[in-house]
């Protein structure tokens, strides 16, 4: 009986405790997620809006500027997510030498822009690729190019500058999801390896790879979700242009909703987008990595 | 916007003929003493089965040509992205003009250029019938909502200082540089005055007289989504693509971002 009431009030108590967490989390995530679902059904401008179906999912086929946006966002994954993870895997396992020199000095330095906000150093990339900035600049110091190259006017550059903007913001986090799995791996593998006459890139590829797989695989996973919700470098450097090259869907659901006459269902449809499109790229994710013996 | 509420507001007959705050938004594009403004026109595509929201004119098309015409001649603009390269460009001396409006006047002034500068009337569309050569852009609106407590004192406040207060319009001049749109304004002191900075121009006065010439346009509710898609279009017609190509995609993009 007394063990009865006690388990009770631990229940209470328990449930207690908990309470304020489940309230917030009930009131600014999981209430919205179900408006904005609610939402993505509604059509009309602003508060005039009414029930429309299947309507904006009609609309989505059918518009070319959301189109534009979901191939330049796709774009971004397929191009800038392999560069920089590869870049990561590098960096780390470089650095996870203890023979280099400084290396402290570069894990700092790769992370370190991981620590910026994201407007203040798109400013800067903007101002580095300006028709007269440090880019042009130095190449044409270089001798490279003879006339400047306008990155930020020219559908193919603009996409090259926003790759390399989050490149740069990026690598450096993935870096270290890198490094701290090294830590974990047994260094005697290694010195079995190579007594047994493994060469150095073999080791990486058949032994660091391998026993990075589970981490590749949240980098990946967390690099896929990231992009898909590209904004603040393309709002900052290029605000989706030059002639929408560079909008993302993220871009396209602010105008939606702020620059245009408001779409609230509309723009709700278009963040379902993202939702299905990572649901459906991390599953992917999982079964490509997902062990294959039984 | 102002336009986005025109279609709610008073009856036409309820204003004077020289009310003072109808004559400030007439300056601002539209004019409350005519009959409430028409649903936004649509033209008639001719090819189209949906009905055109953007459809070739006589206006249109020429200002698109014109435009392209100037982007194909790469030699005599400076592609610049962002304002301080924007800014920068003519305040350096690098560009010799820049087209653009009135709030410019601070930036320029502030290069320390004196005399090297002055204001010119905008060039127009020749063979355009009402072409001309003052033009308007950007803008902002006041509201007064009518489930405020004090809207009639906010109306009144609005009417006597924003549409009547010909002193107060002088003193924002020369204390803030808000150059204001009333008319009656421009016989005030302040928008008399030359500027030595601009070679002894009565630049406030130019720009007044100019705005008195400006035609009223009504931009509709969807200012924003035609912009973006004739800019979207812009990048194609300086590769020299078709004028007419570019008037139809303007529209379908439209009518898409309309719905």
């Amino acid at each position: 009986m007394a063990q009865a009431k006690l388990e009770r009030s631990e229940q209470i108590n328990g449930w207690l405790f908990v309470a304020p967490a489940l309230v917030l989390l009930g009131v600014f995530m999981a209430y919205p997620i179900l408006w904005s679902l609610w939402m993505s059904f509604q059509t009309g401008k602003g508060m005039n809006i009414s029930f429309g179906g299947l309507t904006n999912i009609m609309r989505l086929t059918e518009d070319a500027v959301f189109l534009r946006a979901l191939r330049n966002t796709l774009t971004f994954l397929v191009v800038q997510v392999p560069i920089m993870l590869v870049l990561a895997l590098l960096f780390a396992s470089a650095l996870n030498d203890s023979r280099l020199w400084g290396r402290s000095f570069f894990r700092t330095a790769i992370f370190l822009p991981c620590a910026t906000s994201l407007v203040a150093y798109s400013i800067l990339f903007k101002s580095m690729f300006a028709n007269d900035g440090v880019i042009n600049d130095f190449l044409r110091f270089a001798g490279i190019i003879s006339d400047p190259i306008p990155w930020l006017g020219d559908p193919f550059w603009a996409k090259v500058v926003i790759i390399a903007a989050i490149t740069w913001r990026w690598t450096g986090y993935n870096m270290i999801f890198y490094l701290a799995a090294l830590q974990n791996i047994d260094r005697s593998i290694y010195e079995a390896a190579r007594i047994d006459g493994v060469p150095a890139w073999g080791r990486f590829w058949y032994l660091t790879v391998p026993m990075l797989k589970p981490v590749i695989l949240f980098t990946s996973v967390i690099s896929t979700i990231g992009t898909l919700q590209l904004f603040d470098e393309v709002n900052t450097i290029t605000l989706g242009g030059p002639s929408d090259a560079t909008l993302t869907l993220s871009l396209y659901i602010y105008n939606l909703t702020f620059k245009f006459m408001p779409s609230l269902g509309y723009a709700s449809t278009v963040s379902y987008v993202i939702v299905v499109l990572v649901g459906v790229l991390s599953f992917l994710q999982f079964m490509v990595a997902r062990d294959r013996r039984r | 916007m102002a336009e986005s509420n025109q279609r709610k507001i008073a009856n036409p007959i309820d204003l004077d003929e020289d009310d003072p705050f109808a004559e400030l938004t007439r300056i601002m594009g539209f004019d409350p003493r005519k009959l409430a403004s028409p649903e936004p026109k649509v033209l008639v595509g001719a090819n189209s089965a949906k009905p055109s929201v953007v459809a070739p004119t006589a206006s249109n098309v020429p200002a698109l040509e014109t435009y392209a015409k100037l982007l194909q001649a790469t030699d005599i603009y400076k592609p610049v992205a962002g304002w301080n390269e924007y800014t920068g460009a003519f305040v350096s001396g690098e560009t010799a003009a820049v087209f653009t409006g009135v709030w410019m006047t601070a930036t320029i002034k502030a290069a320390n250029q004196s005399g090297k500068w002055g204001v010119a009337p905008i060039p127009k569309l020749a063979n355009v019938e009402g072409a001309t050569h003052a033009s308007n852009l950007g803008g902002s609106s006041w509201y007064v909502l009518s489930s405020s407590a004090e809207k009639d004192e906010a109306v009144d406040f609005l009417a006597t200082v924003w549409g009547k207060d010909v002193d107060f319009y002088q003193k924002i001049l020369v204390g803030q540089g808000a150059l204001g749109t009333l008319l009656a304004a421009r016989d005030g002191p302040a928008f008399k005055a030359s500027d030595e900075y601009f070679g002894g121009q009565p630049v406030w006065q130019n720009f007044s007289d100019w705005l008195a010439a400006v035609p009223p346009v009504n931009y509709g509710i969807f200012t924003n989504e035609v912009d973006a898609a004739i800019v979207a279009q812009l990048p194609g017609l300086a590769k020299g693509g078709s004028v007419d190509d570019a008037i139809t995609a303007i529209d379908t993009q439209v009518k898409q971002q309309m719905q």
